[in-house]
């Protein structure tokens, strides 16, 4: 078990003048660039749907007022939400792609492992077992954020773009799917603003074995300290894989067993 | 020659103070007459008539004794007034029944002297009253709402340089309860419009700015014995600040929808009235003002029905179902994330005590 006081933060480390230790490619280039899209897509929405969804705030107000009015808001709303409808897309043409490219990965798919890596978990946070369980590429936590994303997204887009344009819908629907997209729209809104600035901050930011940051997010890499604490059942498959292979000089950004290994 | 100093400096300050207020006053908006074909003869006899009465009814606060009220103020807010849109007019415009000496009113008994109409306000009819049909209105309106006399002429005066909105209030849902079922809630022109202070309504204090209108309204609509009395049910305060047009409304939007784009203003309806902006007939053309496009449909989706059991059931099942799963979803990432950080620091310390800090 690695002790958790030493845990290779790259951020910290590197300032301490570590060197530059072995890395692992967890995030390509098309992982980082749709991640950074939605972060900064997400956050901007958040940031401009606030208003009308708390407008007896005297901050709504005021940032209103700031920018040059509610319609500006809902202007830059609308951009940014295009922006999350590309992405989205995006992302779902890069898989098929993938799949079609034949490299289809189960990582991401949910396994009976999950449950019971959900339980040791547990029974750690109980304290009734010494250590978190061994994870492997995506552990249980990181599945649920990402179908957690998957759904609130697809929600949000479609109940965004009815009540972008209720009067087209209403010669189809029903004008109660109006007034539902709206309620769906705000406490979704909520729910995944809280989930991310909550759960996926605490896990990404403040947990104090990643604190401030790990790099992984811009870079991509993990380092081989970063893989033996939060992935050592993907780190010993990869070093099983290499030894098989005969042992020869390993690429020190080789991957996983991810979608794109 | 410290004296002279010490006198320039007091010539100074007293000059300071005596200039500065003149200085001051003379940057007071001056009501100047645009050229805009009024007579303006007419206009400054009127203005010095108006001043006439401003210097005691907007200097100090001249108040009469009356049945519901012993200490009743005439004051009135000079300022506000003449940046109101009748400043032009005068007091006599509306006032028509003050003379300007001896502050007697017309349809009145002739008085003895002139403290007796305000202290003695014994009302008798207007002349001629009972001859027109809008002096009957009129009539009708005074013994309602206990107007004396001044108001009502003050009413007369609206209706005679407004007879459009008028003919449109007397049969709109207000003017009918007030003339016909003589129902003393029911508002005339200046429960909406104010009374001295009628600002233009593109300014931001006017009652009847897009900003203002919901709480002027909502005066009467959100009150709970008036809709009893009336027979509304709907919330539509609340339901009004809960849609996106109350919202942006509250946010300050230039393009919000107030009550008034929907209802009406002078011609307002019961919505089963055809004649209503808020019938099924009309609803699509209402709506449509702004939504191009808009159909019956689109209407449904923008009533003031509420959130509720009784009202819309369907919606009110969905909000608390998404109220739940938050509050349990966000319950469970805060312990999670508590258990979490407890059992880190005290496996660290754990590891720190027993000295075994080796990866």
């Amino acid at each position: 078990m690695s002790d958790l006081a030493s845990v290779d933060r790259p951020v910290v480390n590197r300032r301490r003048g570590a060197r530059r230790p072995r890395s692992y490619e967890r995030f390509n280039i098309h992982h980082r660039i749709q991640h950074f899209i939605m972060a900064l897509g997400f956050t901007m929405l958040v940031i401009t749907g606030w208003p009308l969804r708390f407008p007896e705030l005297r901050v709504s107000q005021l940032g209103c007022s700031l920018v040059g009015g509610v319609e500006v808001v809902g202007i830059i709303h609308r951009v940014f939400g295009v922006s999350l409808i590309v992405v989205s897309v995006y992302h779902v043409i890069y898989l098929l792609v993938m799949f079609l490219r034949g490299h289809r990965s189960v990582a991401m798919l949910p396994s009976w492992t999950d449950a019971r890596e959900a339980w040791g978990d547990v029974m750690f946070w109980l304290g009734r077992r010494p250590s978190r369980p061994r994870f492997s590429r995506y552990n249980w936590i990181e599945k649920v954020e990402y179908y957690a994303v998957v759904w609130g997204t697809a929600v949000m887009i479609i109940s965004g773009i009815v009540i972008w344009a209720p009067t087209y819908f209403t010669e189809y629907v029903p004008a109660w799917v109006v007034s539902a997209s709206v309620i769906v729209h705000g406490y979704e809104a909520l729910l995944a603003g809280l989930a991310i600035f909550l759960w996926h901050f605490y896990w990404v930011h403040l947990h104090p074995d990643v604190y401030p940051m790990s790099m992984v997010w811009l870079t991509g890499k993990l380092t081989e300290g970063e893989m033996e604490h939060h992935h050592p059942r993907e780190l010993e498959m990869i070093r099983a894989r290499r030894t098989g292979a005969g042992g020869g000089n390993p690429s020190p950004d080789e991957g996983g067993e991810g979608e794109e290994a | 020659m410290k004296v002279t100093m010490h006198r320039c400096l007091t010539i100074c300050l007293l000059a300071g103070w005596l200039l500065g207020p003149a200085l001051a006053a003379a940057q007071q908006p001056a009501v100047e007459p645009a050229d805009d074909g009024w007579d303006h003869e007419r206009f400054t006899r009127q203005l010095t008539g108006t001043e006439t009465c401003l210097a005691c009814h907007g200097s100090y606060n001249p108040v009469v004794r009356r049945p519901d009220n012993p200490r009743h103020s005439l004051w009135v807010n000079s300022q506000l007034f003449l940046q109101s849109v009748h400043a032009r007019l005068g007091c006599d415009a509306c006032h028509t029944n003050i003379d300007s000496h001896g502050h007697r009113l017309a349809g009145m008994a002739p008085v003895r002297d002139r403290c007796a109409p305000c202290h003695a306000p014994e009302v008798e009819p207007l002349d001629g009253a009972g001859e027109s049909p809008r002096e009957q209105d009129l009539a009708r309106m005074v013994e309602l709402a206990g107007l004396d006399m001044t108001l009502t002429v003050a009413l007369n005066a609206c209706l005679e340089c407004h007879p459009e909105e008028y003919e449109q209030y007397k049969t709109s849902v207000h003017g009918v309860s007030v003339l016909e079922h003589k129902d003393t809630d029911a508002p005339f022109c200046m429960d909406c419009h104010g009374i001295h202070y009628i600002l233009p309504a593109d300014d931001k204090r006017s009652q009847t700015n897009p900003g203002n209108v919901p709480d002027t309204c909502l005066t009467c609509h959100d009150q709970a014995d008036v809709k009893a009395r009336a027979g509304l049910t709907r919330e539509v305060g609340a339901t009004f600040e809960e849609s996106f047009h109350g919202r942006r409304a509250m946010l300050g939007g230039i393009s919000v929808a107030v009550c008034s784009n929907c209802h009406g203003t002078h011609a307002i309806y019961a919505a089963d009235d055809p004649r209503s902006m808020v019938n099924q007939r009309s609803l699509a053309k209402t709506c449509g003002q702004c939504h191009e496009g808009a159909q019956l449909n689109f209407a449904a989706a923008f009533s003031h029905k509420s959130v509720s059991r009784t009202e819309q059931l369907g919606l009110y099942i969905l909000k608390q179902i998404y109220q739940w799963v938050i509050f349990l979803l966000i319950a469970q990432f805060v312990l999670f994330a508590a258990l979490d950080i407890l059992q880190v620091y005290r496996r660290r310390r754990q590891q720190r005590k027993g000295g075994s800090v080796h990866v």
